[in-house]
């Protein structure tokens, strides 16, 4: 990958409303877990979510969220907070050419469950006439290119875990080749309904909280760990050519340094090794860079049974010795899995590694496992590490692997 | 452990999954048979309605057939004490 660059960043997740506050939530180990207060949470199994922080829909501004699924209304305040950065709010000529790319696991899940409601619950004999637009897959992307006036390629990525380290990849694949000068990229996810909770309980990967402390269930690598931990929230970031951006003097937060995207082919579920080791391969080569320049890999990392010790040993046989210099954590373990958002709010965690050299830490890592004996950065950030080279994973239900490399930028 | 159960829970896999009950040996591995975890858990839903129990929490996957019957052995046990399985 050659030519393009990070110029903006934004995001709404569970610990942080912001980029600033996810940087410091970062740097503190601050966990966004939580119990949820729904009215149905009495329901729930197991009850520990990471819910957004705030109100998204105050940022967007209450009149514009009107008829829109709060997984529009979380990627609007995401997309505004990653234009601003860019300088492209108040300049916002080179928008007009966008290509928007959006990856979502799960749309407009809370839409679709109030009209089931509406007519399967209350025989209803008709529902919200806006349910097909709110509901709508692409709504997200849809609404970000009419508020921003994006007249690009407008496109959808529904990758379940991987989509919008897909999305982000494709934008960038995109900009390198030419077809856009600026990409609004990442993804979005408001997962956290009735449905979505029993559903994800029944495959028995849900983690089960310490109802005295539920902020803690999300514990990746360690041996006490039960599984992942729902969450929510929208993260996007601006991607640009080198070239457009040093002509209009914009700020570079990082490189997009490499990308792949590959598919296990072997399962629906079950982590491939084989399949995840190739992904890894494969970003390297296209970053032009031997596994010994990565200096950090934030990874995929969600704290299932199976997952933590697949991804343990796909590092190990890609990067060799270098796998135990080299610090890997997973910072679901403060977030959550945001599913069809995780790819983008990661990104967004391994460039604020080469940018400001912060290595988040995998919290709530108290038992380490045997079988994951890689350095996890423990509980602790550690703050002012050199790092040239990350590496984001992002490994999906489907078989989808996503792995995006940011480098510095400057040498 | 009751044997009358054992047999019983081996015919119900053997249904639920199309095989011979005959290669339902105890140290049988549930993937050898073509099963995946999320079609053992499919599984285990079944013998909770059928049995009325409930599976405990446990993360541990069911890596055998003797797994499978222990797990639901200790629901019944502890669930239906005295009750028959019909």
């Amino acid at each position: 990958m050659r030519g393009v660059c990070v110029t903006g960043l934004g995001l709404v997740a569970p610990n942080a409303a912001n980029v600033a506050d996810f940087g410091a939530a970062l740097a503190a180990g601050c966990s966004g877990v939580r119990a949820i207060t729904a009215p149905f949470a009495a329901r729930l199994a197991y009850n520990a979510a990471g819910v957004v922080v705030g109100d998204p829909a105050l940022v967007v501004g209450k009149p514009r969220c009107a008829g829109l699924d709060r997984v529009v209304i979380l990627a609007l305040a995401a997309v505004r907070e990653a234009l601003d950065d860019a300088g492209l709010r108040a300049d916002p000529a080179p928008l007009d050419r966008a290509a928007v790319y959006v990856g979502t696991g799960m749309g407009g899940q809370g839409t679709i469950e109030a009209g089931f409601e509406e007519y399967q619950l209350r025989n209803g004999e008709r529902v919200n006439p806006l349910l097909v637009v709110k509901g709508m897959n692409n709504a997200a992307a849809a609404n970000i290119a009419i508020d921003y006036r994006c007249h690009g390629p407008n496109l959808t990525f529904s990758t379940a875990c991987a989509s919008s380290a897909l999305a982000i990849g494709e934008a960038a694949r995109l900009v390198e080749a030419g077809h856009a000068d600026v990409a609004i990229a990442g993804g979005t996810e408001a997962l956290l309904t009735l449905g979505m909770f029993k559903a994800w309980e029944a495959m028995r990967t849900l983690a089960i909280p310490d109802p005295a402390d539920p902020s803690t269930a999300c514990k990746p690598f360690a041996a006490d760990r039960t599984g992942l931990v729902l969450a929510e929230g929208a993260a996007f970031v601006v991607l640009e050519s080198l070239e457009h951006a040093r002509r209009r003097g914009a700020r570079v937060h990082a490189l997009v340094g490499g990308y792949a995207a590959r598919n296990d082919a072997i399962h629906l579920t079950r982590p491939d090794v084989d399949g995840q080791c190739a992904a890894m391969r494969s970003a390297l080569a296209d970053a032009a860079l031997a596994p010994e320049q990565i200096g950090y890999i934030n990874a995929h990392g969600t704290a299932t049974i199976a997952g933590d010790v697949a991804e343990t040993e796909s590092i190990r046989r890609v990067f060799g010795a270098h796998a135990y210099r080299m610090p890997v954590s997973s910072t679901k373990s403060m977030h959550g899995h945001l599913i069809g958002a995780a790819g983008a709010l990661e990104f967004i965690a391994t460039v604020l590694a080469v940018r400001d050299g912060l290595v988040a830490p995998t919290i709530n890592l108290r038992q380490p496992d045997p079988a994951c004996d890689l350095d996890y950065v423990p509980n602790v950030a550690r703050t002012c590490v050199r790092i040239d080279h990350a590496l984001s994973n992002s490994f999906a239900f489907g078989g989808s692997n996503a792995v995006l490399i940011a480098s510095r930028a400057e040498p | 452990m009751d044997q009358e159960l054992e047999s019983q829970i081996k015919r119900m896999i053997a249904d639920h999954f199309g095989i011979d009950a005959e290669r339902l040996a105890a140290d049988t591995e549930v993937a050898s048979l073509g099963i995946d975890s999320l079609g053992m858990i499919e599984f285990m839903f079944e013998m909770e309605d059928k049995l009325k129990i409930r599976m405990s929490d446990s993360r541990a996957p069911l890596l055998t057939v003797s797994d499978v019957i222990a797990e639901i052995d200790r629901a019944v046990r502890e669930q239906h004490p005295a009750a028959p399985v019909s």
